[in-house]
């Protein structure tokens, strides 16, 4: 009968606590935000009301008890204000409903518009047997009404309209470059003159100008995307992650940049003849004046140019098409302007030495775009390479330097053209020794520098799976923001090396800094497009597991759970007293 | 007649739910236990292996210890029934120094609210002198843990868990000091 009954009683209780317990501690959250009654116009209020459960109680805590908004980059909190609760051990206790408060401004440094706020609300509870609950948290998202900010504009739309715009502005920019301006105003003087102040001529030429411009930057665009196609048929990777691409991007812009500085001049032979042939009178002269506005302004704006096809080569033809539309049309803006208001001609900026100076500080934004694609360099190809390209970009200054003697208008050097050749021979020739594309395959992070890593292999995969062992694998490159948050909050700390210990998890790590096409192929074998990749093979195994990209430790232990090996010791196992 | 059919077939109903297990055995220690609210293993329970470090790094593991009659105490500091049960642990140390007795009193850092330096500086603050080990990894509050802390237990000099006790006790009373004196060889 005692047997019996003590089973009974147990029993019972287990069903009781873990429907009391589990039931009881789940604190609900609620949360709303507001404007701020007196203050100025970016300030707002968040509250969050915490249900605490029936026999528990919530202590004071700023580190265990408290409301943050998970963006806190955009959301600037701040003090959370906290209600009086009651005394009690000298602790401050709250029962029942609770009301945290803050008020916070949204940072008007990050542009996209918003309509939710995720907010973390935190608490942990301790019930009035002296017994506390572990630490939890909870993302709730809040709407936001907020006038202000763009309506139905995402973020990624958003991040491509400024890039349009940025492009448009370039294009606005070329026109006060030192070979556009003094062109420019005479174009102009000349429409309205040769249309006799008719204000209607003088619209639509200034409107065929604008399309002879447009037209000429989407025939550029059209050549991107074909050589673009070409490329690809061809197998050359118009990547960022391809090296030869970086450095040709880089040779080619630091060209560019020396050109600013009058080192040597850009020049397209025969060039000038054609324009003058072209400039007939008429609404097609106007056209083709437009497309030899382009033409004709190459030694200045090919540095812009080209290296906006240079990066345009990476993109998609639809990107590139609207992108060089945005340059046309903001290079074609002025014209177009004063094709509508002719009497805006007079305040065009007088051309003058300021000219080059302008010309100039761009040549100076070139160095640092170049500086800024060595960065990414550095991560692909090995040390020695990247010296070897150094001394290459030296020669090619040098290069570029004798081309402009040898070119000048006034050297007794036979022919600008045999210049040329010369300087693509010298180039060709340097390149041959100097250019090293081979990719540094594991960058430069040996495997064996992340401890308890081993480089990703199939085979060692496969093998690791016969023997009945789980594997992590990890896919991620150096410039990939999102697994550097991983690896730093995740992945590469003490907890995530005991994490994978506890679990005898193998953990591998495949680098994607360079395209390396046996990544590439597991990446699309898992169905992603891109990194960072996450997967886990249990040791049973059953077939992988893909886990999110933003990785926590509780997404990682959710995903994947201790093994029977470290069997929990849970209350089925125990007899305990009903009146505990 | 029919109230003890339906009350049989209810208890048969129950047993049949169960696992066919065998009542607990409990030794005269274990029942003085029972009798002050801890938990009582259902079955012979070895207390599986776990490791960490002391505050000072060095490795502490359960199967070291053999030989010796461990209360394993898991706590944290932002834990005010766990705060307040920390004075009588640190009596009992003081009480049982030299025998083949240890605490282990194990905290969790769970960055960034509970890390280890709060562990470690909580423990200096307060003076405290009895074994402290930190679990690195979660395996022990994983393994161990109740859902809840404090959460302790008694485990034997042959590595048996004897008892758990979920919640706050006086842990230098006569009747622990009593029961720890028996265990100890």
């Amino acid at each position: 009968m005692k047997k019996t009954s003590l089973f009974f009683l147990s029993f019972l209780f287990i069903f009781l606590s873990t429907t009391v317990i589990y039931s009881q501690e789940k604190v609900k959250i609620t949360g709303k935000i507001s404007k701020t009654e007196q203050s100025a116009e970016n300030n707002y209020s968040l509250t969050v009301n915490f249900e605490i459960p029936e026999g528990f109680h919530q202590t004071r805590s700023d580190d265990f008890f408290f409301i943050s908004f998970v963006d806190n980059e955009r959301f600037k909190i701040d003090k959370i204000v906290y209600p009086e609760g009651i005394l009690k051990d000298g602790l401050e206790n709250y029962y029942g409903t609770v009301e945290l408060k803050a008020d916070f401004i949204i940072s008007k440094n990050i542009t996209g518009s918003v309509k939710t706020a995720k907010i973390k609300a935190a608490w942990q509870i301790c019930n009035e047997d002296g017994v506390c609950f572990f630490p939890e948290e909870e993302i709730i998202e809040i709407p936001l009404e907020i006038p202000g900010t763009l309506p139905g504009s995402g973020g990624t739309p958003w991040i491509l309209l400024q890039f349009l715009f940025f492009a448009f502005l370039g294009g606005l920019l070329l026109n006060v470059m030192p070979c556009v301006l003094p062109v420019l105003s005479m174009r102009a003087l000349n429409l309205v003159r040769q249309s006799q102040n008719d204000r209607k001529s003088i619209l639509i030429g200034s409107l065929l100008y604008g399309s002879g411009v447009l037209v000429s930057l989407l025939i550029l665009a059209l050549i991107v995307i074909i050589l673009q196609m070409t490329g690809q048929l061809v197998g050359w990777g118009f990547q960022f992650q391809n090296p030869l691409f970086v450095m040709s991007l880089i040779t080619i812009i630091f060209i560019f940049a020396l050109s600013l500085f009058d080192v040597f001049l850009i020049n397209v032979p025969g060039m000038n003849k054609m324009a003058a042939a072209s400039n007939k009178k008429g609404w097609l002269g106007s056209f083709f004046n437009g497309i030899f506005a382009v033409l004709l302004a190459t030694p200045c704006t090919a540095p812009f140019l080209g290296t906006a096809l240079g990066f345009a080569f990476s993109q998609t033809p639809l990107f590139i098409i609207t992108s060089f539309t945005a340059i046309g049309l903001g290079f074609a803006l002025p014209f177009i302007l004063i094709g509508i208001w002719p009497k805006l001609i007079q305040s065009l900026p007088k051309p003058g030495p300021w000219m080059d100076t302008f010309k100039e500080i761009m040549g100076f934004l070139l160095f640092g775009t170049v500086l800024y694609l060595f960065s990414s360099l550095q991560y692909q190809i090995s040390l020695n390479s990247q010296f070897k390209f150094l001394i290459f970009l030296t020669l090619t200054a040098f290069i570029a330097w004798l081309y402009g003697k040898l070119s000048k208008p006034g050297s007794k050097f036979p022919s600008a053209i045999l210049a040329l050749i010369i300087a693509f021979i010298l180039l060709g020739v340097s390149s041959y020794f100097l250019i090293d594309g081979k990719q540094n395959i594991q960058g430069t992070e040996e495997p064996g520098l992340r401890k308890g890593w081993e480089e990703f292999n199939p085979d060692s995969l496969e093998q690791y799976r016969k023997e009945g062992k789980a594997v992590f694998i990890d896919f991620g490159a150096k410039w990939c923001s999102v697994c550097k948050i991983n690896e730093g909050r995740v992945l590469l700390t003490e907890r995530g090396n005991s994490f994978f210990k506890e679990r005898s998890i193998i953990r591998m790590k495949g680098d994607y800094t360079n395209k390396d096409p046996l990544i590439d192929k597991w990446i699309k074998k898992f169905g992603k497009a891109g990194v960072p990749v996450y997967a886990y093979y249990p040791a049973d195994g059953s077939n992988y597991i893909l886990l999110p990209e933003l990785l926590s430790f509780r997404i990682l232990e959710d995903y994947i759970p201790v093994q029977n090996a470290n069997k929990k010791l849970d209350d089925s196992l125990f007899l305990i007293q009903p009146s505990k | 007649m029919k109230k003890i059919i339906l009350i049989l077939s209810l208890i048969a109903l129950v047993l049949a739910l169960l696992p066919a297990q065998d009542a607990p055995k409990m030794s005269p220690v274990q029942e003085k236990l029972w009798k002050s609210g801890f938990g009582i293993p259902q079955n012979a329970m070895e207390a599986p292996d776990f490791s960490g470090t002391d505050l000072e790094g060095n490795i502490i593991s359960l199967k070291n210890l053999k030989g010796k009659v461990i209360l394993l105490n898991l706590w944290a500091t932002w834990c005010p029934p766990c705060r307040a049960e920390m004075p009588s642990l640190e009596n009992l140390h003081q009480k049982l120094k030299g025998s083949n007795f240890t605490i282990l009193a194990v905290g969790t850092p769970t960055p960034p609210r509970e890390t280890r330096d709060k562990i470690i500086n909580f423990i200096k603050e307060n003076g405290y002198t009895f074994p402290v080990m930190i679990d690195e990894s979660q395996a022990i509050s994983y393994q161990y843990g109740s859902g809840s802390i404090p959460t302790s237990w008694i485990i034997n000099a042959e590595g048996k868990v004897l008892a758990r006790f979920v919640g706050g006790m006086d842990w230098d009373s006569d009747l622990m000091l009593e029961v720890f004196k028996e265990l100890i060889p």
